[in-house]
C-alpha cells in the first residue's frame, strides 16, 4: 500500500524543490507552494513590469533555495536523531529518492556558494583586459567620456570607466573589475551609430548600474547553482536576466526621453546579426546585445531578449 | 590570411570568399587609398541594401582572416581606415597556393594524378601545365649552372 504522504512528498519535490522527508509536516510544502503560486501570479499581474516580473521570479528562486537550507537543518538533525522508520516497495523507493535529495540539496547549497566566492573574488573581479586579448584596448574618444558622464549625472550614479576594444563587431558591455566597473565599446559600434544611437547603447549600459542588475544576476546565477537538481533554475535564471534587459531598455528611454534612438541602433544591431555577432554572455558581464538562438525552444535558455523582443517592447511602451 | 570555408560551386573570388567579402574586397581593389566603413556602406548601398553595422561586421571578418588591413583614424569619434593586404592577383594566387597545398597534403596520389589526367585531357590546362613545368626546369638547370 503506498503511503499518501511519502507520494505527496515525492511529487512535490520533483515540481518544487527539496523537501524535509524526515519532519514531515505540511507547512514545508504549503510554503513554497504558496509562494510559487503567489510568485507566478505576479509574473503574470505585473505583465507590463519587467522589473516586477524579475522580482518575482527572483522571489520563486529564493523560496526554492530556502527549502535546500531547511531540508539539510531538518533532514541531518532528524535523521542524526531519528532515523526514518524501515520502509518497504514502492515506499522504500520514494524515501530512497527522498534520501538522494538530500545530498542534492547539501551539494547545491554548497555550490551556490562556491559559485558566490568566485563570482566576488574570482572572475568578474578581474580587468576586463582578461576577457579580451591586452593588446585590444585603446584610449576612449573624448566625445564617449563626455557622454558617459552626462548620462551618469542623469542617472545619479558615478561614472564608469571608459575603455575602448579595437575591434570592427559593434559591442557595448559594462562590466566589474577590481578598479570599479568598466564600460566599454568597440570601435565598429562607433563607426555604425551615429551620435544619438550612441548615445541610446551607452544609456542601456548605464541602465545596468542604475537598477544594480549586477546583485540581481549575482543573485539569480546562486540560486541556479543551488538549484542544479531541479530543472526550474535553467528557465528562471535566464528569464531573470531577459527581464533586465528589457528594464535596461526601458530606463535607457526614460533617461534620454526618446525611445526612437534605441530602437533606430537595435534595428541596425540586428540586420547585422544574422551575419556575424557573438559577445561573450559570461557572469558578470552584461553586453548590450549577445547572439541570440534562432531556435524558439533554444531561446528559454537565452540570457538576451531577441532584437526583435525588445524593439517590440520599446514600441509596445513608448 | 585564413581562409576557412570554401564555395566549390562559385567561379570567381566568391569560392574563397562570401558574397559580401567578395563584394567589400572588389570595392577596396578599385580604391587606391583606404576607406571607412561609411564610405565603403555608400558604395556598397548603391546596388545592394545593407546595414552599416554589417558592413563593419563583415569587415571586421575579412580583418581577422587576414584579407584586409586597418588604421584606427581619430578624428570625430573613432573610426577604421581600410585597405586590401593583396592585390587581386595576389589573392588568387594564394587561394589556389592554400587549397592545392591541402588537397596535396590530405589526398596526395589522387591529387597528383587528377593533374596528370588533366593535362592530357584538356589542351589548354595542357598548355599552362607544359609551359609551367618547362619553366620548371628551365629553373632548375639554372640553379645547377650557377
Amino acid at each position: 500500500m503506498i503511503e499518501v504522504h511519502r507520494l505527496f512528498l515525492f511529487f512535490a519535490w520533483f515540481l518544487l524543490g527539496p523537501i524535509n522527508p524526515h519532519a514531515f509536516h505540511y507547512v514545508p510544502v504549503a510554503l513554497p507552494l504558496a509562494m510559487a503560486v503567489l510568485g507566478l501570479g505576479l509574473v503574470f499581474v505585473s505583465k507590463r513590469s519587467f522589473r516586477g516580473r524579475s522580482i518575482a521570479l527572483l522571489c520563486i528562486l529564493a523560496f526554492m533555495f530556502y527549502q535546500s537550507l531547511e531540508l539539510i537543518v531538518f533532514g541531518l538533525h532528524a535523521g542524526l536523531t531519528r532515523p526514518d522508520p524501515v520502509s518497504v516497495g514502492i515506499n522504500r523507493l520514494f524515501s530512497f529518492f527522498l534520501d538522494v535529495n538530500l545530498g542534492l540539496a547539501i551539494a547545491g547549497v554548497l555550490a551556490a556558494f562556491g559559485v558566490a566566492v568566485f563570482l566576488e573574488f574570482g572572475k568578474s573581479r578581474l580587468p576586463l583586459a582578461n576577457l579580451f586579448p591586452e593588446d585590444s584596448f585603446l584610449e576612449p574618444p573624448a566625445q564617449v567620456i563626455q557622454s558617459v558622464n552626462k548620462l551618469s549625472d542623469l542617472a545619479g550614479i558615478s561614472p564608469p570607466q571608459v575603455s575602448l576594444i579595437d575591434s570592427g563587431k559593434p559591442c557595448a558591455l559594462i562590466t566589474r573589475s577590481k578598479q570599479g566597473f568598466v564600460m566599454a565599446v568597440s570601435v565598429g559600434l562607433l563607426e555604425s551609430l551615429d551620435a544619438e544611437e550612441l548615445e541610446a547603447c551607452l544609456a542601456h549600459e548605464l541602465s545596468h548600474l542604475k537598477n544594480r542588475d549586477f546583485i540581481v544576476r549575482f543573485l539569480a546565477t546562486m540560486g541556479k547553482v543551488g538549484l542544479f537538481s531541479r530543472p526550474w533554475g535553467y528557465f528562471i535564471e535566464p528569464a531573470i536576466y531577459r527581464e533586465r534587459e528589457l528594464l535596461a531598455d526601458k530606463t535607457a528611454v526614460e533617461l534620454l526621453g526618446r525611445p526612437n534612438s534605441l530602437i533606430s541602433a537595435l534595428t541596425k544591431i540586428r540586420e547585422s546579426q544574422s551575419h556575424e555577432f557573438n559577445q561573450s554572455g559570461s557572469i558578470g558581464i552584461v553586453c548590450l546585445f549577445n547572439s541570440v538562438s534562432k531556435n524558439r525552444l533554444m531561446q528559454l535558455f537565452d540570457k538576451h531578449p531577441t532584437i526583435d523582443a525588445r524593439i517590440r517592447a520599446l514600441q509596445e511602451t513608448w | 590570411m585564413k581562409l576557412q570555408v570554401l564555395h566549390p560551386s562559385n567561379r570567381d573570388i566568391r569560392f574563397a570568399l562570401g558574397d559580401l567579402e567578395a563584394i567589400l574586397l572588389q570595392e577596396l581593389w578599385e580604391t587606391d587609398g583606404r576607406l571607412s566603413v561609411k564610405e565603403l556602406h555608400i558604395r556598397v548601398s548603391r546596388n545592394r541594401a545593407v546595414a552599416v553595422t554589417t558592413v563593419a561586421t563583415i569587415l571586421d571578418r575579412l580583418h581577422r582572416k587576414g584579407i584586409v588591413s586597418r588604421k584606427l583614424a581619430r578624428e570625430g569619434g573613432g573610426h577604421y581606415l581600410y585597405s586590401a593586404r593583396l592585390t587581386e592577383d595576389q589573392f588568387k594566387h594564394v587561394v589556389v597556393h592554400d587549397v592545392m597545398g591541402a588537397l596535396l597534403r590530405g589526398f596526395n596520389d589522387v591529387t597528383v594524378a587528377y593533374l596528370a589526367e588533366r593535362m592530357t585531357d584538356k589542351p589548354t590546362d595542357r598548355k599552362i601545365i607544359s609551359k609551367y613545368l618547362s619553366k620548371l626546369k628551365k629553373g632548375s638547370k639554372d640553379d645547377r649552372s650557377s
